[in-house]
């Protein structure tokens, strides 16, 4: 293992940064986040263009089978919870396309890579999570009160009221931990594989498809879903007032 | 950024957060509020489309079984008036046979009975005439075997006795034979 390490230096934290009013700043993610950004901006124009009621073409599709989905999980909750909608929509599509940004080959040899996922970056998770659960327990109080609020952290048994305190802390930690881990692990194995000796395994611009392959269509969208339920989950409990 | 104490550690954000947020934030206000509406609207417009084509086939298939059981009905009630018209008309014409058999016996029988006794009077006024004559033809006849002279009254009122006296058995006999 530590051969290993020796032999090849994996480091994270290395981004492009800049100083903005003092403060470090990730250029490289911000330009993946922007790109993401106008990405789907430029989608929902296209989509605004060749919006119909008749039959819908891919894009649509695309678009309303996400829709669709989110709409069915919100429904239990009442017309209270519609505007949960958008931003379990918008963080599915966001994150999907950001952690797509991965499989564009942006490294080259010596340098940064140019495109880097901005999931897999502890800034762009962080920032999701904190503002979901922000938003969660905002609603908590919006829609139970204060009282019901507070109170909530006490049930079913006042002496459950630390582990109730770990859990709310725990929710955003793990809900941007968890995308951040699976995204950073992806970009760490594109690293190392293309560390590897070519005539370890398979050639290595092999592996490094095969791996954006995995990564792109299997991890990238389950942890975009993942991410958008579980903010539905936390949205349903807070604006029903219960676990 | 490597010298910095916390540099190093890839856990925990730095500014960036906050500008992603915000970059987040943007395309969120921009999906919400450009996107899912018209999107929306298109999802719902189709949603009635389809239930107003269910609802019309519906209706029209409602339509068509009122049509065939109407149709049925009409059928029913035509089929139903045919065979009571046949049978009328079978009744009818076994009225009229009847009738026509009966007027056939009666004019049957009267032209029979006309006949019959246009018959008998005819076969009267025959026996009339050869009795009439036979009296002339016996007084005659008796005339040449006994020779002229004979009292024409007296013995044509002996012929006419004779002849009298014959008819009965005549009458008889002819009466046996009209039966």
């Amino acid at each position: 293992m530590n051969s290993l390490l020796l032999a090849f230096t994996v480091n994270p934290s290395a981004h492009i940064t800049a100083k903005v009013f003092g403060l470090t700043v990730n250029v490289d993610d911000l330009v993946s986040v922007a790109v993401a950004g106008l990405i789907i901006v430029a989608l929902g124009l296209v989509l605004r263009a060749k919006v119909t009621s008749g039959v819908p073409g891919k894009l649509q599709l695309a678009f309303e089978s996400i829709v669709g989905f989110v709409e069915d999980q919100v429904r239990p909750m009442g017309e209270g919870g519609r505007f949960v909608v958008p931003i379990a929509v918008t963080l599915f599509i966001f994150i999907l396309i950001a952690n797509w940004l991965e499989m564009f080959p942006t490294t080259y040899p010596g340098h940064h890579q140019l495109l880097p996922a901005p999931t897999g970056d502890i800034n762009m998770p962080a920032a999701l999570a904190i503002l979901v659960i922000v938003l969660v327990h905002i609603t908590w109080v919006q829609k139970n009160g204060f009282k019901a609020y507070i109170r909530h952290y006490f049930k079913p048994y006042a002496a459950l009221f630390p582990i109730n305190l770990v859990e709310e802390i725990a929710k955003p930690l793990t809900l941007a931990l968890r995308l951040f881990g699976n995204i950073f692990a992806g970009s760490i194995m594109l690293v190392l594989i293309s560390f590897f000796p070519a005539q370890l395994v398979l050639p290595i611009p092999a592996l490094d498809l095969v791996w954006k392959l995995f990564d792109g269509l299997f991890v990238g969208p389950v942890q975009a879903f993942i991410f958008s339920l579980l903010t539905i989950l936390y949205f349903d409990a807070a604006v029903t007032g219960g676990h | 950024m490597a010298n910095h104490p916390l540099g190093s550690i890839f856990l925990l954000p730095n500014f960036t957060f906050v500008l992603e947020l915000i970059g987040f934030l943007l395309v969120l206000g921009f999906v919400a509020k450009y996107v899912l509406p018209p999107l929306r609207k298109a999802m719902e417009a189709r949603e009635a489309h389809i239930r107003g084509a269910i609802e019309a086939a519906e209706a029209a298939r409602r339509e068509a079984a009122e049509t065939a059981a109407r149709r049925r009905e009409a059928l029913e009630a035509a089929r139903s008036e045919a065979r009571q018209i046949v049978d009328q008309a079978a009744e009818t014409a076994d009225q009229l046979r009847e009738e026509g058999r009966r007027r056939g016996q009666e004019e049957y029988e009267r032209l029979l009975a006309a006949a019959q006794s246009e018959i008998d009077l005819e076969r009267q006024r025959a026996r009339d005439e050869v009795m009439s004559e036979l009296g002339d033809l016996v007084l005659r006849a008796a005339e040449r075997v006994i020779g002229s002279g004979l009292d024409d009254s007296r013995h044509r009122a002996l012929v006419d006795e004779a002849i009298a006296a014959a008819r009965p058995s005549g009458d008889r006999q002819g009466g046996g034979e009209s039966d």
